[in-house]
């Protein structure tokens, strides 16, 4: 019987230490290769490093922020970038560069709790709408595109105006509202995986219907997961900037949206300040476009099928 | 197993499974019409017999299967009759109360192995699943019994850590079969066990069930649309047509004096590589409409022989012969065909 053997030295040196502890050092290395296919994606190279750059401004802004974020007149109002102030100050002489560091913190929350518990919600719910077949299934997608009806945006306005805006009342309204379409997704997916034959015979095996959703239809839907998870993310950023833009947000704290309201309202264009709009929307696009690449590249490199032309490759 | 063996016939109580007018229906709800996929059935096996049910595409047969495994789409449902196990009805109770005979005592090789197995888990942990879920062989001897499982199949060990897509389709077809004989059922289902095969491997297969079932003395239901595969595997054969059972004979006695008209044509269109194309019989006109089935003989449209009295009455499956069944008023008519 032919065997396949994956010429490769770190798969040599595994099993090795197979010996020692089989299980972990298999999962270890399936960790390793996947990390390995993940950065010689180009996609997922370059999402990395723009992500890793959002979540380090954000992450070290203490450290690297030249100036208070909140002290006002550290130079001159609305003064343009100089070596002083390398992206200028707003109308009360706030440093810009500071601030826009300091902005990311709330983008980046916001995005990555709310899109990671929408996400969450939206395969808790996706994945029976789409395993069961008949009523059951018929009333939980009934609920989906029930919710799908509700405006987010409306909504996040009114609640932000009725429960006041803070961070963590945009984020739990974004988790609510933002659930309905990844989950019609997820619930897609689940429908063409159920039909497979081993879905069929682990039910013929006599294992609940838990067990099959949760070991044989989850795994193969994961990239699916993976990647509306990302979206969702993007999407949240989006809102959130949105919600700020429009003045809705937590003005008490400073994101990138928020910026751009004070931005507008004190009218920086209109005296010229362009460095005070161009970097919050900056880096708005940024993030978003950092987590697009990484959810691209999870996807390109997650699926099974796809694996296999690289490893043949190696 | 406790063998409650019912007051039943002799010959029944001694049989492994046996179905008595099993019927089962396919419908979306209750307003619709529903396909009677499978339509008064009787048939029995024995410990360490092969029964062999054929027939074309869409006459029933692995809706018969996936009855009898409780493992029906949620549009199935047996409508009607037994199914005895081991003298315990399993065919009426509610499928929570089955569990414990799936795949621990009745288990299924898939129609299409290719498919049978979840890309993204690798093979061993698939095979494991059964011990698992019925909890036969404890946790830490798993492992173990996997890679014996494995070679039973004369597969690598190794196999176990590998993908399905890494195997090749007979790879594939004999780790179904390890996944199906991990709990060491009394009765195995294969449907369709050698087709999208090709031929050696299908040789190759078919031996193999033969050698494993000789091992382990299971009952064996194979289910396939391929005449010679089932010629050469079974004892029994049973020829569906339409959701009926229309003939059952020993192997050889069908192979030589068929006594359905049907089961005469399906055999004069078996491939003869010494025959021209244009010269291989092929059977004219469709299969009935299984939601409106026709009132007489099902096989009625198709068949040479039919006359006035077929299309009105329905012919019983009658005792043409030793152990030699056949469903069909002209059946002395047949050897002429």
């Amino acid at each position: 019987m032919s065997q396949q053997h994956y010429d490769d030295g770190d798969e040599q040196m595994s099993t090795a230490k197979e010996s020692i502890d089989e299980g972990s050092s298999r999962r270890f290395d399936r960790f390793r290769s996947f990390l390995r296919d993940f950065l010689t994606n180009r996609k997922g190279f370059a999402g990395t490093l723009l992500l890793g750059a959002v979540v380090f401004i954000s992450v070290a802004a203490p450290l690297i922020a030249p100036y208070d974020p909140e002290a006002y007149g550290v130079g001159p109002a609305l003064a343009a970038p100089s070596f002083e102030h390398l992206l200028g100050t707003d109308d009360l002489g706030r440093d810009v560069l500071s601030r826009f560091f300091y902005g990311g913190r709330i983008s980046l929350l916001v995005g990555v709790v709310s899109g990671v518990v929408a996400t969450l919600v939206a395969t808790l719910i996706g994945v029976p709408a789409g395993y069961y077949r008949g009523r059951v299934g018929r009333w939980i997608t009934t609920a989906i595109d029930m919710s799908l009806v509700f405006p987010p945006f409306v909504l996040v306005v009114v609640f932000a105006a009725y429960a006041g805006s803070s961070v963590w009342n945009i984020i739990l309204i974004l988790s609510l509202l933002s659930w309905p379409i990844p989950a019609r997704t997820i619930k897609a997916k689940t429908l063409s995986v159920r039909e497979n034959d081993f879905v069929e015979s682990t039910q013929a095996l006599g294992a609940s219907d838990l067990r099959i959703m949760r070991q044989e239809v989850l795994p193969n839907i994961l990239p699916v997961v993976f990647a509306n998870g990302i979206l969702q993310m993007v999407y949240t950023i989006l809102m959130e900037a949105a919600v700020g833009f429009l003045g809705l947000g937590d003005t008490a704290r400073i994101s990138w949206g928020t910026m751009l309201y004070f931005a507008q309202k004190q009218g920086a264009l209109s005296s010229g300040a362009w460095w005070w709009m161009i970097l919050p929307g900056f880096g708005i696009v940024l993030a978003a476009f950092s987590f697009i690449l990484v959810g691209s590249a999870l996807d390109e490199v997650l699926n099974p099928r796809l694996q296999r032309r690289t490893w043949g490759d190696d | 197993m406790s063998k409650q063996i019912q007051e039943r016939s002799a010959d029944t109580a001694g049989a492994l499974l046996s179905v008595q007018n099993l019927s089962t229906y396919y419908s979306e709800d209750e307003t619709d019409v529903p396909v009677r996929a499978v339509d008064g059935v009787n048939f029995e096996i024995a410990r360490g017999e092969t029964y062999g049910l054929v027939g074309e595409s869409g006459c029933g047969k692995s809706t018969l299967g996936l009855s009898l495994i409780r493992a029906l789409p949620p549009q199935g449902d047996i409508v009607d009759g037994e199914i005895r196990f081991e003298g315990r009805e399993i065919g009426q109770l509610p499928k929570s109360e089955v569990k414990d005979v799936q795949w621990a005592d009745i288990s299924m090789i898939y129609q299409g192995a290719q498919n049978a197995f979840n890309p993204v888990k690798t093979v061993g942990d698939q095979i494991r699943e059964p011990l698992r879920v019925h909890n036969i062989v404890p946790e830490g001897e798993r492992e173990r019994r996997v890679r014996e499982l494995l070679e039973k199949v004369n597969l690598q060990p190794d196999v176990a850590e590998q993908y399905p897509h890494e195997l090749s389709g007979g790879m594939k077809q004999r780790a179904a079969i390890a996944m199906a004989i991990a709990c060491e059922p009394d009765l195995l289902i294969a449907d369709e066990p050698t087709t999208a095969l090709d031929v050696i491997v299908q040789a190759e297969v078919l031996n193999m069930l033969q050698q494993l079932q000789d091992d382990l003395n299971f009952g064996m239901l194979v289910i396939s649309h391929n005449l010679a595969a089932i010629m050469k595997l079974s004892d029994r054969i049973g020829v569906m047509y339409g959701g009926k059972i229309v003939e059952s004979a020993p192997a050889e006695t069908l192979y030589d004096a068929p006594e359905h008209p049907y089961t005469a044509l399906l055999l004069q269109s078996l491939i003869d590589p010494r025959r021209p194309p244009d010269q291989v019989e092929t059977i004219e006109g469709t299969p009935p409409d299984l939601r409106d089935p026709p009132s007489g003989c099902r096989f009625a449209g198709r068949c040479p022989l039919a006359t006035e009295q077929c299309r009105d009455m329905e012919p019983p499956l009658e005792v043409v012969g030793e152990a030699h069944e056949a469903a069909c008023f002209h059946h002395e008519e047949v050897s002429e065909l």
